[in-house]
C-alpha cells in the first residue's frame, strides 16, 4: 500500500480529501500546522504537528515518512487578505513549497506530488481559460501561486520529481470560512432563519461570475490527477461553468425558509475584481476521465444542512 | 500484497491483533510465527486458521533458521512474542530473559538485512516506568522496572531502540498499559476471575486491592499498532492507554457485578512481592496523532465477561485439563494465606 501524505490535511479542502482517501487508502499521514486543530477527525489519519517553514523539521518528517505520494495542500488561501499579509502570503505558498521539495530532492525521493496552483495566475480573460493562457496573477495571491508553480515545475524538470499542478477555480462546500461569499450567504441565511441576524444579505460586487465547483468533485480531480496527470505542466480544476454572483444569491435567497432582502455594501469590494472567471476543462478531462458531478443546487443545500447544524 | 510478520500471534494481544490484521486489511498477508508455549495457543486462532492470507508457523523467535527468513521476507514485523506474566518471573526468570530480550536480537538482527522494512514495532509495556505514585508517565521518563518480567521488556525495549540509532532500522517502540478482551489466558485477573466465579470458587485478591492499573481494550491496542505502523516516527516511543485507572479492588467488584456474584467470593491473598502500586500513562502524544479509544470501559468489560461465560469450550480445558496451568496455580495462589 503506498504511503501517502497530505499537507494542510486540517483545512477545508485537506478535510475533504481525507474523507475521500480514506475510502480507498489506509492509513494517510496528515500534516497540520502547529497550533491548529482538525477540521474533521479521520478514522485513518496519523496527524503530525509541522511547520512548513522551518526547512530542517519538514526534511526530519519527509526522511521519516518517505512518501509515495503527496498531496500538498497547505497554504495561505485568501486573495483578498493577500494585499494586507503579503509576507505570510508568499511565505505559506512559496517558501514551504520549496522546503517540500527541497527535502525530498536532499532525501533523493520522487513521489508523485500534488501542488494546488489556482486560476488567480491568469491574465483577466472574458473567455474560458486554458493552461495555454497568459499568466499574469493581478493580487499577490495569484502571484505567490505562481511562483508555487514554478517551484514544482523546476522539480520535475531538475530533480524528476513528478509534480503535477492542478490551477483550481473556485471549489465551495461545507467547512470553508465563512471568509468565502458561498460559505457566507450559507452562515447568513442560517442565522436569519435563526432568528439571530436581520433578514437581509449584505453583498459585495454581484456583478461577477465565478467557476463555482462543489470541493468533493474538486478532491476526486486531485485524486484523479495524483493517478493519471502529465507532472511539470498545469491542469485546470474547474466545473467549466461560469456562475453569477447574483445567481448564486438567488439560489441561496430562494432556499431559505424565511424572506431574505439582498442589498449591497460597497465596502466589500476588492481593490480589482475580475467580472468573470471560467476555466476550459477539456484537458483535465482528456487526460484523466474526470468530471465534475455535483450540481451547483446541491452543494448549495449542503452548504445550508451544515450551517444550519452550527446556528 | 502487504506482507506481515506477526510474532507472538498466538497469544492474546497477538491473535486479537492477527484477527483485527485480516478484517481490517484486505491486502495483508499475515505471517504468524509463534512457539506456541502455555498461553499461545492454536484455538486463539481457531476462526482465522484457514484463511487464505494467514501463514501460521510454529516455531521459536529464538530460532534464527526459522524466524530471520520471516522477518527478511517482511514489509513489517509486529513484535508481540514474550513471557509476559509477571509472577510467572517471580518464580522463574530464565526465559524471559531468553524469550524477551534474545529473541529480541534475533529478530533485530535479521532486520538489519532487510532493507524494505518499512517497521518494526517492539511491543513493550507500561510496566517499564515502575510504580508511579502518582502524575502519568511520559514517553521520555526514566525507566525503572521493578520484577523480572518487566526488566526483560525493558532490556528489549532499549535493544530495540538502538537497532534504529545505530542501525538505522525502522524500529518504534510502543509501551502499552493492561489490555483485557477475549482469549487472555485466564492466569491473569480479569479471565481468572470470571472462570473462577463461574465456578462460585474464590477470586485470589492481592493484598489491600488497592494497586492501580490502567486498562486498554485490546481492540483499542490493535488500532493504535495499525496507526503507528502507518504514520509513527522511527526511533520513537509511543505509550497506549486507555484512560481507565482503576483500583484491583474496584476492578474485583466491577466483574463480581457483571458476572451476577458477590463479594463474599473474594479471597485476599499475600501481596505479590515488589508489587507496583499503580501504573499511568500519559497518552497525550499518541492522541495529538488522533487515536483515541473506542471502547468504554463498563461496556467493554461487560462484554469481555460475557464473552468468558459465552466461551467455556475455550478455558476449560486449560482450567481442567491443563497439568501446567494447575501446578502453576498451585505454586501461585494455594500457598499463600
Amino acid at each position: 500500500m503506498p504511503t501517502v501524505l497530505v499537507t494542510g490535511a486540517a483545512g477545508f479542502v485537506g478535510s475533504h480529501l481525507l474523507e475521500l482517501l480514506e475510502q480507498e487508502n489506509d492509513w494517510v499521514y496528515g500534516w497540520l500546522r502547529p497550533g491548529t486543530e482538525p477540521a474533521v477527525i479521520g478514522k485513518r489519519v496519523g496527524w503530525l504537528s509541522i511547520e512548513m517553514l522551518d526547512r530542517e523539521a519538514v526534511y526530519a518528517a519527509i526522511k521519516q515518512a518517505r512518501p509515495d505520494a503527496i498531496y500538498h495542500l497547505a497554504g495561505v488561501p485568501h486573495v483578498g487578505d493577500s494585499w494586507a499579509h503579503t509576507h505570510d502570503t508568499f511565505a505559506g505558498n512559496v517558501l514551504a513549497t520549496h522546503y517540500l521539495f527541497d527535502a525530498l530532492q536532499r532525501e533523493s525521493l520522487a513521489p508523485r506530488v500534488l501542488v494546488t496552483s489556482s486560476a488567480t495566475v491568469y491574465a483577466p480573460s472574458s473567455c474560458a481559460l486554458n493552461e495555454g493562457d497568459t499568466v499574469r496573477p493581478n493580487s499577490p495571491y495569484g502571484t505567490s501561486k505562481l511562483a508555487q508553480e514554478m517551484v514544482a515545475r523546476r522539480a520535475w524538470h531538475d530533480s524528476g520529481i513528478p509534480a503535477v499542478i492542478a490551477r483550481s477555480f473556485n471549489h465551495v462546500g461545507p467547512r470553508q470560512s465563512p471568509t468565502f461569499v458561498a460559505p457566507s450567504l450559507a452562515k447568513q441565511i442560517a442565522e436569519i432563519e435563526a432568528g439571530t441576524r436581520a433578514p437581509r444579505l449584505t453583498m459585495g460586487n454581484m456583478t461577477s461570475a465565478r467557476d463555482l465547483m462543489d470541493v468533493r468533485d474538486t478532491v476526486r480531480a486531485y485524486r484523479a490527477m495524483m493517478q493519471s496527470a502529465s507532472p511539470g505542466a498545469p491542469y485546470n480544476v474547474c466545473s467549466g461553468r461560469a456562475t453569477p454572483i447574483r445567481t448564486l444569491v438567488e439560489l441561496f435567497v430562494s432556499k431559505a425558509r424565511v424572506k431574505v432582502d439582498v442589498i449591497q455594501d460597497p465596502a466589500l469590494l476588492r481593490p480589482n475584481d475580475t467580472p468573470v472567471v471560467l476555466g476550459d476543462l477539456s484537458r483535465i478531462q482528456a487526460d484523466t476521465g474526470w468530471s465534475p458531478q455535483i450540481p451547483l443546487e446541491k452543494t448549495v443545500d449542503d452548504l445550508l444542512t451544515y450551517w444550519r447544524s452550527l446556528t | 500484497m502487504t506482507n506481515v510478520l506477526v510474532t507472538g500471534g498466538a497469544g492474546f494481544i497477538g491473535s486479537n491483533f492477527v484477527r483485527y490484521a485480516l478484517q481490517t486489511h484486505p491486502d495483508w498477508h499475515v505471517t504468524n510465527l509463534d512457539k506456541l508455549t502455555y498461553a499461545g495457543r492454536r484455538e486463539n486462532l481457531h476462526d482465522v486458521m484457514t484463511n487464505p492470507r494467514h501463514v501460521f508457523v510454529h516455531g521459536d523467535i529464538l530460532d534464527a533458521k526459522v524466524s530471520a527468513p520471516l522477518v527478511e521476507a517482511a514489509d513489517f514485523v509486529v513484535h508481540f512474542a514474550a513471557e509476559s506474566h509477571v509472577d510467572r518471573s517471580i518464580m522463574a526468570a530464565a526465559d524471559f530473559i531468553k524469550t524477551d530480550v534474545e529473541g529480541t536480537f534475533v529478530l533485530l538482527e535479521a532486520a538489519r538485512r532487510n532493507a524494505k522494512l518499512k517497521r518494526f514495532v517492539q511491543i513493550s509495556t507500561d510496566e517499564v516506568y515502575g510504580s508511579v505514585p502518582e502524575g502519568s508517565s511520559v514517553e521520555t521518563d526514566e525507566l525503572r522496572p521493578r520484577n523480572p518480567y518487566s526488566a526483560s521488556k525493558a532490556g528489549a525495549d532499549r535493544l530495540a531502540y538502538s537497532y534504529w540509532a545505530t542501525h538505522d532500522v525502522p524500529v518504534i517502540v510502543t509501551r502499552a498499559s493492561n489490555n483485557y478482551g477475549p482469549y487472555q489466558f485466564p492466569e491473569k485477573l480479569i479471565p481468572l476471575f470470571v472462570t473462577n466465579l463461574a465456578d462460585n470458587i474464590p477470586v485470589p485478591l492481592y493484598g489491600d486491592g488497592g494497586n492501580v492499573r490502567d486498562w486498554l481494550h485490546v481492540l483499542d491496542h490493535c488500532r493504535a499498532i495499525d496507526m503507528l505502523m502507518h504514520v509513527a516516527t522511527n526511533g520513537e516511543v509511543y505509550n497506549i492507554g486507555g484512560g481507565n485507572e482503576v483500583k484491583n479492588v474496584d476492578l474485583t467488584h466491577m466483574i463480581l457485578k457483571h458476572a451476577g456474584r458477590g463479594p463474599e467470593l473474594i479471597k485476599p491473598v499475600t501481596d505479590r512481592k515488589g508489587h507496583d502500586r499503580r501504573y499511568s500513562l500519559s497518552t497525550a502524544k499518541l492522541r495529538a496523532m488522533g487515536w483515541t479509544p473506542q471502547v468504554n470501559f463498563d461496556q467493554g468489560l461487560r462484554e469481555t465477561v460475557a464473552w468468558y461465560q459465552q466461551n467455556e469450550w475455550w478455558w476449560r480445558p486449560i482450567k481442567e485439563r491443563d497439568p501446567n496451568y494447575k501446578a502453576y496455580l498451585d505454586a501461585q495462589y494455594n500457598k499463600r494465606g
